[in-house]
This record gives structure tokens, sequence and C-alpha cells, in this order.
């Protein structure tokens, strides 16, 4: 049976969450070893756990995907596993040579050629200079700078210089690899070709953590992956429930950022988030599940409702109910318009209105959308009301879908797929 | 804590507490380390000794000419007669250069390693190298600092007419005290100073201030003051700077036994320096 190479015990990790507390706990920490006593274990007034209680053991061979919103502790995890902070509480063994592609381009000088550094970024990676010798073509060929490599690092590109710095960092070949969100250097070749080296390592043994904001550079490499949400996680899954769990923790963080707008000014101008004439008021947006609760997210595919409350201050004879959908990155992504729905008009006396708009099949993919109604009057050219981000909703990932491509997509559209060979050409 | 497994295999072990052997233990570690590390160390030091000559009109007679400007302004000081430190044994102009080279020792291998962490924090957050091998790399341009002062030293010996004993060739190991002295200051600081970030410039004052009760730029017979001459006997570093420099200019010294006994003393505080550092090593980086 094969020793595992990568053994997280019941790993913690605090800090200060000021630079005041940071000195204080500094200090007082300080004097307590000094005096030969072990570390305060327990949190104090100014600290957090960065992690806290962290689990996981790693074959030879394994690839980790470590996802995590920001602030979620994937930094510190691989700062532990790195040898860089020493954790609070638990235990890491780390079975085999480790090399850190963070680490890679770590110590160049710029005014040394590419050749002088490369000796002095291996010794840096652990490498001997026996090693590096040994590794010098290979190098330097990787990284593809043969013509340059005896010319000043601060002449090279911005690419180069990395270039360099990764080829030194993944030819080292170690029995554990550590990777943090580099693997998008280089142009689209380069790139492939650290995808292409990653997976032959995998292949011959290496265990590799990669951290990364990409569900599709994770789901790339790995096969399992774990996600951080505020220092804690649940342990391996496979890498797409973890994508899909990391997509809901991004999510509901992003729309910690969607505060409601809503105010008892109505400017009779646009330009704003909120405008119209004063004839009518929409009080309030309320989005519903299929069973009619108010709800702030709702599985991809499911049906939902929105719940428009009116204030009509003066009557409208031909009015038009809108909603138009905004994602995060594209404006107005889709419309919900009456008139363009059933090519009718509503008549408002003044008085109290509830509206439920049913949306039984909507193509939204997973992400963080903000619903803004508004009212127009069929014969005039202007509207009554408009408020921006009213409400806002996240659509969850579905057990059967995996969703990963490009995350500023907002609709899904089914397609079915069809590849026949191209006739006449030579087989 | 790293062992190699029964397979051959290297195995790394993080965990709170892991440093918490005695002064030997810390001894033994940082042998361990600057022996796993010993080929980054030389080519840290080799990568800033050959970037700070390159693209210089004088390249690498920069490497002399600095320390020479060093002591031209004790020298201006003293030919335009503003100085009057009395006349020794020793030729004044031989003493304050000889003088100020040893004492210069301390304050470099503390700045060189109270600074070595702060200066290495990218290879800290990024690389695995023990960061007592990044404190103490720095050192390797100060021993190289000692190598070309004994060249100085020889040109200033020989262009006032003067003929330094072969204590001379001894001289990096005479000044040796005084880098151990400054070096157990640095570890303390280099993991402290992170923590309060005032606590190295704090220490580096006193340190000037600590210049002025050792007889480095005055001869010590020409202090009246019983109170100051008090100070100055009870100093040890009066005999880490006199010992060595009666040496070099004269073949002998008095307090030669006093001096080994300090020298002693000053490989007890590398030792309880590299105590201290290992027990705070890790508070370093999250402070960086």
């Amino acid at each position: 049976m094969q020793k595992p190479s990568v053994v997280v015990e019941g790993v913690s990790k605090k800090f200060g969450s000021s630079l005041k507390s940071a000195l204080k706990y500094g200090l007082i920490d300080s004097g307590r070893r000094l005096l030969g006593r072990e570390k305060d274990q327990t949190l104090r007034h100014g600290e957090f756990w960065a992690l806290n209680d962290v689990n996981f053991v790693l074959d030879p061979g394994d690839a980790l995907g470590i996802m995590g919103v920001n602030g979620s502790g994937k930094t510190t995890l691989l700062r532990i596993l790195n040898g860089t902070y020493s954790p609070d509480k638990g235990k890491v063994t780390l079975r085999g040579r480790v090399g850190a592609l963070i680490a890679a381009g770590a110590g160049f000088s710029p005014m040394l050629t590419g050749r002088e550094n490369i000796y002095i970024s291996g010794a840096l990676l652990g490498m001997t200079p026996g090693e590096i010798r040994s590794k010098f073509d290979e190098i330097i060929t990787f990284a593809d700078l043969n013509e340059f490599i005896d010319m000043p690092v601060r002449n090279y590109s911005s690419g180069m210089s990395v270039r360099l710095g990764f080829a030194i960092a993944v030819i080292s070949a170690p029995e554990i690899l550590l990777v943090d969100e580099v693997l998008a250097v280089g142009d689209m070749s380069f790139q492939k070709k650290c995808f292409e080296r990653i997976r032959d390592l995998e292949k011959k043994g290496t265990t590799i953590l990669l951290v990364s904001h990409s569900p599709g550079a994770i789901w790339s490499v790995c096969k399992k992956a774990l996600v951080l949400q505020r220092g804690t996680t649940e342990g391996i899954t496979s890498v797409e429930d973890a994508c899909r769990l990391y997509d809901h923790f991004n999510m509901l963080e992003r729309m910690k950022g969607n505060g409601r707008r809503n105010s008892d000014d109505l400017p009779a101008e646009y330009g704003g988030t909120r405008g119209g004439t004063g004839d009518v008021i929409v009080k309030n947006l309320e989005i519903l599940d299929a069973s009619f609760k108010p709800v702030s997210q709702v599985e991809y595919g499911k049906a939902f409702v929105l719940r428009l409350y009116l204030d009509v201050k003066k009557p409208i004879p031909n009015g038009i109910i809108r909603v138009q959908i905004d994602a995060e990155i594209n404006k107005a992504i889709a419309i919900i318009d009456s008139y363009e729905a059933h090519n009718s008009v509503f008549s408002f006396e003044p008085g109290q209105y509830v509206v439920d708009i049913h949306l039984e099949q909507p193509n939204l993919r997973p992400g963080v959308y903000e619903f803004c109604p508004s009212i127009t009057e069929r014969t005039l050219g202007i509207h009554l009301f408009y408020q921006y981000g009213m409400a806002s909703l996240a659509i969850t990932h579905p057990s059967d879908i995996f969703f990963y491509a490009d995350f500023r997509a907002s609709v899904h559209l089914n397609a079915s797929y069809m590849v026949r060979f191209q006739e006449g050409q030579p087989s | 804590m790293r062992y190699v497994d029964s397979d051959g295999m290297p195995v790394t072990i993080y965990q709170p507490n892991e440093t918490q052997g005695g002064v030997i233990w810390g001894l033994q570690r940082a042998a361990t380390d600057i022996t796993v590390s010993r080929h980054v160390i030389a080519r840290l030091f080799w990568r800033d000794f050959i970037a700070q000559f390159r693209q210089k009109l004088l390249g690498y007679f920069w490497a002399l000419l600095s320390p020479l400007l060093g002591i031209a302004s004790f020298l201006f000081l003293f030919f335009i007669g503003v100085l009057h430190p009395g006349e020794g044994e020793i030729p004044y102009t031989v003493y304050v250069m000889v003088g100020s080279t040893i004492w210069g020792c301390l304050p470099g291998a503390m700045g060189a390693v109270s600074g070595g962490l702060q200066a290495q924090a990218d290879l800290i957050m990024r690389t695995r190298i023990p960061k007592v091998a990044l404190a103490l790399s720095s050192l390797a341009g100060l021993f190289y600092g000692i190598l070309i002062s004994m060249v100085t030293m020889t040109i200033i010996f020989v262009s006032t007419g003067h003929t330094p004993t072969w204590w001379l060739l001894a001289y990096p190991l005479l000044a040796l005290p005084m880098v151990l002295l400054g070096t157990s200051i640095g570890l303390v600081l280099s993991v402290l100073g992170s923590i309060a970030r005032d606590l190295t410039p704090m220490i580096t004052q006193l340190m000037a201030l600590v210049m002025y009760v050792t007889p480095v730029i005055y001869i010590h017979s020409t202090i009246q003051n019983t109170f100051v001459k008090a100070i100055i006997d009870w100093n040890p570093m009066s005999y880490l700077v006199d010992v060595p420099r009666s040496l070099i200019c004269l073949g002998h010294a008095d307090n030669a036994g006093v001096y080994l006994i300090i020298a002693m003393g000053t490989v007890a505080l590398v030792a309880i320096g590299l105590r201290i550092f290992y027990l705070l090593e890790d508070l370093v980086a999250e402070r960086l």
C-alpha cells in the first residue's frame, strides 16, 4: 500500500484583524514563547480564524483543486503547506520534495542575465548546482529563450521573464507541487505547454495542489477539489461538485454587495438609479419560488415569480409593465415586457395593486441577477417609473448540468451537436 | 521537522510549538539549516555582489573605493585640527582607521542580520528556504567587506609610512567576536523587529551612542572624567576594539585574556540569539 504524500490534520491558523492587534498579540506571543510557554490556541479579541480545522489526505499522483472566494483561506493553506506559515493547531505531513510554482521567478535579479538567474532561482527552489546544470538546456528550451539567455533579465518582456521563472520551477520535478493561480502566464502556446507539463508530472506520481479562482483551470487539471469558505471546508469532493459549491459561495458573496436602493425620492429625470413622473410607484419587488415563498436563490431551470407592489397615484389607461434583468457584467440581458408578451396594455385607477409575473422556464445560467422594474404608458414616450436593482436573485448550479465555461455568460441555450468528417479530405 | 523515512523519501512535518528545544538544539538546527541552504546563501551573495557592480563606470573598483571614502571624513577632521585626541603609541590616523573598521563590524553584522529577513520578504513568502539562512546570508557580504578592509588598512599603513604587524593577516579572526556580537543582536532584532517595526532603529541609535563610550576614535588614556573612564573599562566592546587594534598596530596587547573571555561570551550570545530566533521565527512571515 502506498503511503500518502500529503496529510493535513485539523490545521487551523489565526490572524489579527488589525495592525494594532497584530502588534499587541505579537509582543504577547513573543513573551510567552521566551518564557517557554506554548502557543495560545484560543481566539482572542481582534483575531479571526483564517483556517479552522482543515483535514484532507492525498496520495501520490492526486491532483487537488483548492477553491474559495477572496478571504476564504486558500492562500493561507498553501503557505502553510509551503512552510511559510506555521499552523496554530493541527499538523501537516508532506512526504517527498515540495516544489512551489508560487516561487516562480523568486529571487530574480534584473541586472543579471537569464543564464545567471537560472542558477539563482534553481538554488532557491532547492536544486543543487549539479541538478541545475543537468536541466539547464531543458529549462531554456521550455521557456523558449535560447537566443536571449545571455541578455539581462531587465531587458526581457514581462512574458519572457515569467516564462523563464515558470520553466525553472516546473522542470525541477518535485514529488509535491504547489500551484497558485500561475497557469495563466505567457501566451496560449506556453500555457498549453504548462498544462501538459503538469499533466505529465501528475502521471509520473507528483501530487498537485492547485489554487485557482478559475473553475475551468481546476477542472482541467484536477479530479477532486475542496472548497474553503471562511477558513472551513467540508472536505474533498469531486471537482464538479466543488465547482458548483464554489460558484454558490461566490454568488452569495457577490449578492452581499447588491444593496437595495429604495428611497422616497423620485426625481423626474433619467440618469439616476430611480426616477419617474410620480403617477405610479413600484413600492416593492419580491421574488417567490413556485410555492410563492420569498427566495433569494433559485436552482437553475426552476420557475419563479416576480411580484410587484404598485401604488398608482393617477389613472393610467394604457400601462405597460416591464422588468429588465441585469447580470453582473452585462446589463439588460433580458427584458420581460407585458406588451411584448401579450400585445396588450393594463388600465390602472388610483390604488394599490399586486402584479405577479410567472417565469416558467428561465434559462438564466448560474449567477447573480438584478431586477429593474419600470412602468410606461403606451401613448407616452417616457417612463412613469423606473428603478434599477430593486431586487436580486442568485441562480444556483443544478445537479445534472455542469456549468463551467464562462461565468460572464448569462443565458443557457439548449443545443444539439452533430459532428461528421468533412467529405473529400484525406483520411 | 524534517527527516528521511525508511523508503529514502524526505518527510516534512509542520506543527505548532515544534521549536521547543534548548540552546544547543538551536545551534544544531542552525547548523543543519545553513548546511542545507549553503547553495542558496552562496547564490544570493553572488547575485547581490555581481549586480551591485553592473552598469557602473568604475565597476569592481567600487569595492575598494567605498571603504576608502568611508574613513576619509575622520582623516579630514584630523588634518584640519578639529579633533584633538592626543597621541599614543599608535599614530592617530592609523588608530582611527583600524578602530573604526573593527567597530564597523558590529553595526554591519547587526544591520545585515536584522534586515536580512525584511530584505528577503519575497523569498520568505514564496520559497521554503530556512529563514535563518536568509537572515545570515547577508553576512557573506560582511565577510567580503572584512577582506576588502584588510586591503584598505594596508594602503593606509603604507601611505602614512607605517608597517602593520603580521596580526593584520589574522584580522578576520580578530574581528570575529565583534561580528558575532552584531549577529546575536541582529538575530533577535530580525524577529522582534518584524513585530515592532521601530525596535531596530531604536537599537541602531543606541549602538551609535555606545560607540562614544568605546575607544574607537579617541584614545582611552586621554579621558579625564573618572565616571566615563569606568564606563569604558566596564564596556566589553572596548576590549573587542582595542585588543585587535593593538595587535595589528603594535604586535602586542594588554588585556588579551579579557578579550578571549569576551570572545567566548559572544559565541554564547549567538547561541542564545539563535534560540530566540527559532522561538519567534514563525511570527515573522505573518507580519511581512
